[in-house]
Formats: C-alpha cells, sequence, structure tokens
C-alpha cells in the first residue's frame, strides 16, 4: 500500500514536471516574440524621428531654394514637404499613443513644427510683400533659430528616450537568452530523472509482487502437501487405531464365548463394557475417517437430484420409520451440482439425528421444506435454495447452536443416545464443499430445524 | 478329494494368527493352516516346493501390510509367475483405503475380506471360506 502511494506520488510529480515543462517553454517562446515585437516597434519610432528630421531640415532648404530663386516649383515641394512632415507628425502620434512621455515631447515639436512653418511662411511673406521688410530680419532669424534649437533638442530627446526604452524592455533578454536553454535542459533532466525513479520503483513493486506470488504458490503447495499428508495421516490413524481396536473386540467376544461356563456374571458384565466402549470407539473412528476423507477428497461435481437422494435415504430407515411410527412430510426438492455420495452422507446424518434425538411420548415428525432465497456478497446477489429438515423431537437452545457445528460438539452428553458427534460437523464440511452453508434453529422440547443452503445453479 | 486341504497364510501378526488358529479349532476342522510372517517368507516357500516337485498349496490367504515384502507386490509376484498364477489369493486386512479394493481385484485377487471385529465374525468367515473353497470348487492340484 504504501509502495503504490509512493509510485502514485512520483508519477503525479513527474507529470506536473512535465507540464511545467510545456508551460515554460511556451512562456519562453511568447517571451521572444514580445521582444521581436519591441524592437519592432522602437525601430518604426526610430524611422520616423530620422524622418521628422530629415522632413524637417528638407522643409527649409526648399523655402530657402525658393527664396533664392523665385521658381514656384521649390515653393510647390515645400508644401509637399510640410503635409508630410505634419503627416509623420500624425504617424509618430499613432504609434507612441500609449506611451505619454513621447505623446508629450511630440506635441512640443508639433508645435515647433508649426511655429518653424510660420516662420518660413513670415519670411516667404516678407520676401514677396510690398510692405518690403515688415520685420526686422534678425529678429525672425533669432526666433528661428530659437525654434530650431528647441525642434532638435526636443528630437534629441525623443530619440534618446526611445533608445531607453527598447533597452530597458530588453534588460531581461540577453539573461533569458543564455539561460533559457541551461533551464529547459535543467528540467528536462529532472524530468527524465523522475521519471527513471518511478520507473524502477513500478519495476521494483512488480518483482515483490512476482516474489509474493511466488511465496503464496509455495504455501499452496506446501498447503496441499500438509493436505495429503493428513489425508495419509487419516488412513494410518484409522488402520492403525482400528487393527488393535478389532483385536480387543475379537479377544473379548472370543473369551465370552470359549470361556462362558468359567466367568462369573460380574466377568462377562466387564467383558460386556469392554465391548460396548470399543464398539464406540469404532464408530468414533470410522466418523473420523470419514471427516478426514471429505477434507481431502476432490471428486466431480455434477448434477444431482435431491428427492432421490432423500428417498434412498428415507428408504433405509424404512424399519425404524414403519416401527417408530414417523411422520414423513416431503415437498419437491431441486436439483444442485454437487457429489452424490456426500449429500447422501448429509441426509443421513441428518434424518438420523431427527430419529435419534426423539421426545419420549411424542410421535415423531419429519419435515422438509424447500424455500428460495438471496444473499449480497457486496453488489453480488447470489440466489440459493434453502432446505430446511425439521423435527418435533428434544430440540435445543439456539445459544449453542454454533457449537454444533464443531468437532464432537455435542449437546446431549447421555449415554441414551448413540453417536459419536462428529456428525453435524461431517454436515458443515460437506456443505462448504458445496459452497453452502449450514445453520440451525431450535426450541428446546419442541422443534430442531437445520437449514441447507445450496447455490443455485446460473441457469436456473 | 482325499488329501487334507492344504492353505498357507501370510500374516506379520501374532494376535491375529492366535485368532486364526482359535477359529481352525473351534470350527473342529481336520487341517491347519501354515502361517508364515511376511509375503518374503511366503515367496520363498513357494520357490522350495516348486525346486523339490511338493504339493503346492490349494488356498493362500495374506494380509495386505507386511514387512519385507507387503501384500499388494507380493499378489502381483504370485499372478506373475506361471506355475503359481492358478492358486486362488485371498486379500484379508484390517481397513481398506479408497482404490485399494478395485486394485486388488484387477491384480487377479479372489475376494477381498476386512477382517471381522468379532470373534463370531472370524469364526463365519474362516467356515465360508472353508465351505467354499474345500467343499464346493475344485481346486487344482498342482
Amino acid at each position: 500500500m504504501i509502495d503504490q502511494k509512493l509510485s502514485k506520488l512520483v508519477f503525479g510529480i513527474s507529470l506536473a514536471v512535465l507540464l511545467l515543462l510545456s508551460i515554460f517553454t511556451f512562456s519562453r517562446l511568447s517571451a521572444f516574440k514580445t521582444y521581436t515585437e519591441v524592437v519592432d516597434h522602437s525601430n518604426q519610432v526610430l524611422n520616423q524621428i530620422v524622418g521628422l528630421r530629415s522632413g524637417f531640415k528638407s522643409l527649409m532648404a526648399n523655402q530657402r531654394s525658393y527664396l533664392v530663386t523665385k521658381e514656384p516649383k521649390y515653393y510647390e515641394d515645400f508644401q509637399a514637404e510640410r503635409d508630410s512632415l505634419r503627416s509623420s507628425v500624425r504617424i509618430f502620434k499613432r504609434l507612441t499613443q500609449e506611451n505619454k512621455v513621447q505623446q508629450l515631447l511630440i506635441n512640443n515639436l508639433e508645435t515647433d513644427i508649426n511655429e518653424r512653418i510660420q516662420g518660413l511662411l513670415v519670411e516667404v511673406i516678407n520676401d514677396t510683400s510690398t510692405a518690403k521688410y515688415k520685420f526686422k530680419q534678425m529678429d525672425l532669424i533669432e526666433r528661428n533659430n530659437d525654434i530650431n534649437d528647441d525642434f532638435n533638442e526636443t528630437l534629441n530627446k525623443m530619440h534618446k528616450y526611445e533608445l531607453n526604452q527598447m533597452h530597458q524592455k530588453l534588460k531581461g533578454k540577453k539573461f533569458e537568452e543564455q539561460f533559457t536553454p541551461f533551464l529547459l535542459l535543467i528540467t528536462s533532466l529532472l524530468a527524465i530523472g523522475i521519471i527513471s525513479y518511478s520507473f524502477t520503483i513500478v519495476l521494483a513493486q512488480l518483482k515483490r509482487q512476482q516474489q509474493m506470488q511466488e511465496q503464496l504458490k509455495e504455501n499452496i503447495d506446501k498447503l496441499n502437501k500438509s493436505n495429503q499428508e493428513l489425508e495419509q495421516y487419516a488412513y494410518v490413524a484409522s488402520h492403525d487405531l482400528q487393527e488393535p481396536l478389532r483385536k480387543i473386540r475379537t479377544f473379548s467376544d472370543m473369551l465370552v464365548k470359549k470361556h462362558t461356563d468359567g466367568l462369573s456374571s460380574e466377568a462377562k458384565d466387564i467383558v460386556s463394557r469392554i465391548e460396548k466402549s470399543s464398539e464406540k470407539m469404532t464408530l468414533l473412528i470410522n466418523d473420523l475417517l470419514s471427516l478426514s476423507r471429505l477434507l481431502s477428497t476432490k471428486k466431480e461435481l455434477k448434477p444431482v437430484d435431491l428427492d432421490e437422494v432423500i428417498n434412498e435415504v428415507l428408504h433405509s430407515f424404512e424399519d425404524k420409520i414403519i416401527t417408530e411410527n414417523v411422520t414423513i412430510d416431503q415437498v419437491k426438492m431441486p436439483v444442485v451440482i454437487g457429489n452424490e455420495g456426500q449429500l447422501h452422507q448429509l441426509f443421513q446424518n441428518l434424518i438420523s439425528n431427527s430419529l435419534k434425538f426423539k421426545r419420549e411420548g411424542v410421535k415423531p415428525v419429519i419435515k422438509f421444506r424447500l424455500n428460495s432465497i438471496s444473499k449480497w456478497v457486496e453488489d453480488l446477489e447470489i440466489k440459493y435454495y434453502q432446505i430446511s429438515v425439521i423435527d418435533n423431537g428434544m430440540g435445543f437452545s439456539n445459544e449453542y447452536r454454533d457449537k454444533m457445528f464443531a468437532i464432537f460438539g455435542r449437546l446431549e452428553k447421555t449415554n441414551t443416545i448413540d453417536g459419536t458427534g462428529i456428525g453435524l460437523s461431517i454436515c458443515h464440511r460437506i456443505m462448504e464443499n458445496h459452497n453452502g452453508e449450514i445453520s440451525a434453529e431450535g426450541i428446546p422440547n419442541k422443534k430442531a430445524q437445520f437449514n441447507l443452503f445450496f447455490p443455485i445453479p446460473p441457469n436456473e | 478329494m482325499n488329501e487334507k486341504p492344504l492353505l498357507f497364510i501370510a500374516e506379520d501378526d501374532a494376535d491375529d494368527q492366535l485368532l486364526l488358529l482359535s477359529a481352525f479349532e473351534e470350527l473342529q476342522l481336520n487341517y491347519m493352516p501354515q502361517f508364515v510372517e511376511n509375503g518374503e517368507q511366503l515367496w520363498q516357500k513357494l520357490l522350495t516346493i516348486l525346486e523339490n516337485g511338493n504339493r503346492l498349496p490349494g488356498l493362500i490367504m495374506i494380509d495386505l501390510n507386511m514387512p519385507l515384502l507387503g501384500g499388494r507386490e507380493l499378489l502381483q509376484k504370485l499372478k506373475k509367475n506361471q506355475n503359481l498364477a492358478h492358486i486362488p489369493v485371498l486379500i484379508i486386512t484390517t481397513s481398506s483405503a479408497p482404490g485399494e479394493v478395485k486394485k486388488a481385484y484387477a491384480d487377479g485377487a479372489a475376494a477381498f475380506i476386512t477382517k471381522p471385529a468379532s470373534f463370531d465374525g472370524l469364526l463365519n468367515m474362516v467356515k465360508l471360506i472353508h465351505d467354499f473353497y474345500f467343499k464346493l470348487v475344485i481346486l487344482s492340484e498342482n
């Protein structure tokens, strides 16, 4: 369980690392794209600054050419240059619309340009006007120089500012360009390491599981072997115990038969007690033997008609049933999958118990009943036949009912009733062999009921 | 049949030998069985008889569980020997494991008998065997 948790954790971590790696790679790629955009944008802005500078100069050059030559072509050029300069300003404004500093500077610059254009026009008017030298030439030149200086200063500021902006935005770029491959490598190595680690964990787990399976197989083999030994033990025990017992019985029998005249009645009584005890021990050994055979035999299962089995058993008790005037109340019984010999033994034991534990002075009745019931094992419904054998004999108190199925767990410890006390444990074992169960319920001096639960074959 | 019946019994247990002898005495039969302690002794005894050309037993009774040569192996050896295979072999044992009976008959046993648990039963058994083999059926004498 701990191993499973650990491997789950490690797999989780490796997944997380892989996810991190993808996110990281993606964000790096996006960052590079952003950097490219930043550089593009700044280049555009810088180009515009260069254009503004050269446009401003061309504007003045065209005006001078016109003033000197009076060619209308230069005046037209001047006007075209003026429009282009204004359009450059608009473009610049649009490019830097998100930057307040540049907006402020371009506004200043626009004022300068407008004033300068005005100044240039004034010069033209001055030159062509009938009111010659309306303004003092020196005043005009001084004023224009101020504007030019202001224009250049503003433009330089813009240029410097833009360069600064770009450098600031690209500050992280160089570091990341150097660091990103290294980081990617580290992360990938980490992922590989963790995945390899989880792989070894899974391998180790598989190996351990395999070992456990082998261990289990070994244990099963051992168990089978000890079962076989038990079987042999049962045979040896039965044979070796029976041998001296048989001799005790035969010799005591022989003593009575051959020396009947020489024995006192007390001696005869003693010998007969020896015989009785040995007889009982023979029964005990035989029952033990049949119980141990039930543990080990794996006989083939086949459909068995319980009606036939019950009728055969009842037939074998026919004499007793007639002499004791027993009422038998039968119902139709189903066919179950099982071992015929064992089922025979099962009903033999139950019916013989009912006949044995009858009540004095009460006419014995043995009833057979059949029901269908369902038991739930988690989500699985298992259907059972419930076969009940009910008698009106001595009964028993329900507090003892679990003891009855234990070996030698006999309730009635009287010598008036024959039996070894193994019968019900044999029944219990037989029901286990049939994947079924046995239960008991009783009322003292009224009834004993034994319920047999046989799984219903699936095709019915 | 003028000669007395000749019966060999392989039985390692002294008590069982005594019991069988008592039964023969009690029934007042005019012969006694010859006992050997195990299969090996019986086998040697039979080989000696064959060598000397003496009289072979009309019937053999063997216990299954004996030291040296056990009853199962002895039965197989007897049935494989062409000079001995004709002699009926009765298996006498205390109890039988499942499959034992079938195997014994398949190996050529004439009968499989569990030892009776009472003296009356034993007497009955000996009487039945005597009446069947030495009164009713004809046994080959050589």
